[in-house]
């Protein structure tokens, strides 16, 4: 199929009918067809049919711990609050006031006895009722009760303290959607010696001019890495041999870990399962191994037991995709949201995580590997955001329309469909969400 | 030459360097246990109390300078250039800084990369900088350097080249 290619041109009421036949001939098993990417009226269209049925992370309870907090979230391209009532309890509201429609909250968070707008001081309860209006007499039979509160999101779940909204009722539960990926939610939890995490309230964040699926796609794509990254795996090899190995510090050891041989990432494991998601092995070799960690490893072991403890620092996994919008380092208590923006645009919010009760040297190394992944200034995030961009430029022309996404069809090390094992050179996470894409977005009920 | 005036030429040494894109001799203008930082949070005071755009120990600056001096290398190429201007420089009050002085300045830095994308291609920044220097012989070298971006809290696309 050759469609002609609808360039950023296209007219804002390009019919979604003419999409709807095409839809689902734009993913093949191994090969995408490019304008998934870069069609204006298909990224409309994953906001409602894709972000408005996943669940999506929207940020960590800590961030509204206090009757009246609450925090403003994106799913897809609408925002929401989140936000605490004076009994507890957790809220998800659309950010719009049902007056005149602005905004109602630009900050990022707050506290407050009420959300108040301030065009005309319309105010809402935490839970979203409709408080006071000024005059309301004037309005007559207009303001019914409840026919004015905030709209409230379909879902709200948590999953050990992680927040995800959902903005259709019919979709599968949280549980179910997380599936086996929940695993790393708990690596993330248990490594904090009093059970509790707390996201820190500073945001760490980058933006590229391209679609939001390449950074998906690139994250777990152990092949580019020595490719992409080979400028920065230089440079610190050249440092290294001015510093020698033993003093090299974590930051360096990260940008030379991009520069693996290819048969240590073919003999390592990725992970793929239903709904887009996956992971793969750890390979940052990231031991706790300082003298001043024993104190760590025996506080988890007051808390979970020995064996158990064990269990919980062994797990060594490289990052986990929660499709389609967010990123997971359990070990370095790292989570970035991926927010897409328009078909060409795209920001990644990055947050690190306080273990509580752990040695301050456990959050420094988080803190090094949130700069390092997630900063638009770090050398290795530089290289991928120029990568983005010449794909998105790339994508916009050219003879070929489709993508291979063929590495490794037919390597795998076990085939179970809730938690299939490839080699983590494979691309089975690539073709894993874009069947996920694919069964959201063919479906038009 | 009174002290502020040697501070004010070594401040015009070091945006002389990088507008040159001499990033090597740059870095060498930083001491062994230096502290490069871009907070996000212009009310922090620990940094690693939480995420920064930049915090480099004296390793991380030499693999950015290599980095960008070596050519050819994929993604920085074409090398940016910068321009910066640097002004209103004042003595600060050194505080706990393990340094001889504090120095407090005005940035604006525009940077230029041919991506492509006309106009969109210069970008301008604009921060006020703090360096903690100390006397090496007749010299100035730099034991901190923080700098407050005016938009510190934005998403930031690449950034190829320092402050």
């Amino acid at each position: 199929m050759n469609a002609p290619f609808p360039s950023a041109a296209v007219p804002e009421n390009a019919a979604v009918h003419d999409l709807e036949e095409d839809l689902g001939a734009l993913v093949r098993e191994d090969h995408v067809h490019r304008r998934v990417y870069t069609d204006p009226a298909i990224f409309r269209l994953e906001m409602t049919r894709l972000f408005g049925r996943a669940w999506i992370y929207v940020g960590h309870e800590s961030q509204a711990s206090a009757p009246g907090a609450w925090f403003t979230a994106e799913v897809g391209t609408q925002s929401v609050i989140i936000v605490r009532d004076e009994e507890g309890r957790l809220h998800g509201l659309y950010n719009r006031c049902t007056h005149r429609g602005p905004r109602l909250c630009s900050q990022p968070s707050g506290q407050g006895p009420r959300l108040s707008c301030p065009y005309h001081g319309w105010s809402f309860s935490h839970a979203g009722e409709l408080l006071s209006t000024p005059l309301p007499a004037g309005y007559a039979e207009s303001l019914r009760r409840g026919q004015y509160d905030l709209a409230r999101v379909a879902q709200l779940q948590s999953y050990r303290g992680f927040l995800f909204v959902n903005l259709s009722r019919d979709a599968p539960d949280l549980l179910t959607y997380l599936g086996h990926m929940r695993t790393t939610i708990d690596d993330l939890v248990d490594r904090a010696p009093e059970g509790v995490v707390e996201a820190s309230p500073v945001v760490l964040k980058h933006s590229y001019r391209a679609n939001w699926k390449l950074t998906f796609e690139n994250l777990n794509d152990t092949i580019h890495a020595g490719f992409a990254h080979h400028a920065s795996i230089l440079a610190s090899g050249k440092v290294r041999e001015a510093y020698g190995e033993e003093n090299l510090s974590p930051s360096l050891r990260m940008m030379l870990a991009n520069g693996k041989n290819l048969r240590f990432f073919q003999e390592s494991e990725m992970v793929t399962e239903p709904f887009g998601h996956s992971y793969i092995g750890g390979h940052i070799g990231a031991k706790y191994s300082a003298p001043s960690m024993s104190s760590y490893v025996a506080q988890l072991e007051a808390l979970h037991g020995p064996e158990k403890a064990e269990a919980v620092l062994r797990v060594d996994r490289h990052l986990m995709l929660l499709y389609p919008s967010s990123t997971w380092h359990g070990r370095y208590q790292t989570v970035r949201i991926v927010r897409p923006v328009a078909v060409d645009r795209t920001e990644v919010w990055g947050y690190v995580f306080k273990l509580k009760g752990a040695p301050p040297e456990v959050f420094r190394n988080a803190v090094e590997y949130c700069n390092g992944s997630t900063s638009g200034f770090s050398p290795v995030i530089a290289d991928d955001l120029e990568l983005y961009e010449r794909i998105q430029q790339g994508n916009a022309f050219g003879e070929a329309d489709w993508i291979p996404m063929a590495r490794g069809l037919h390597e795998r090390f076990r085939d179970d469909p809730a938690e299939t094992r490839h080699p983590a050179t494979s691309e089975a996470f690539i073709r894993n969400q874009m069947q996920a894409w694919k069964s959201f977005m063919t479906d038009p009920a | 030459m009174s002290t502020l005036d040697a501070v004010r030429d070594f401040l015009a040494l070091e945006a002389r360097l990088l507008d040159s894109g001499r990033y090597r001799a740059w870095a060498d203008l930083y001491t062994e246990d230096c502290l490069y930082w871009v907070p996000i949070d212009p009310a922090q005071t620990d940094p690693y109390a939480a995420p920064s755009h930049v915090l480099d120990d004296k390793q991380l600056i030499l693999a950015r300078a290599e980095r960008l001096e070596v050519p050819r290398h994929l993604s920085p190429e074409p090398a940016a250039r910068t321009i910066h201007a640097v002004s209103n420089v004042v003595f600060e009050d050194l505080g706990d800084l393990a340094a001889d002085y504090r120095v407090g300045s005005t940035l604006v830095c525009v940077e230029y990369r041919r991506r492509d994308y006309g106009e969109a291609d210069q970008r301008t920044f604009a921060a006020q900088v703090s360096h903690g220097l100390r006397l090496e012989g007749a010299s100035f070298r730099i034991a901190f350097k923080r700098v407050d971006l005016v938009n510190a809290d934005a998403p930031f696309n690449a950034i190829a080249a320092p402050f």
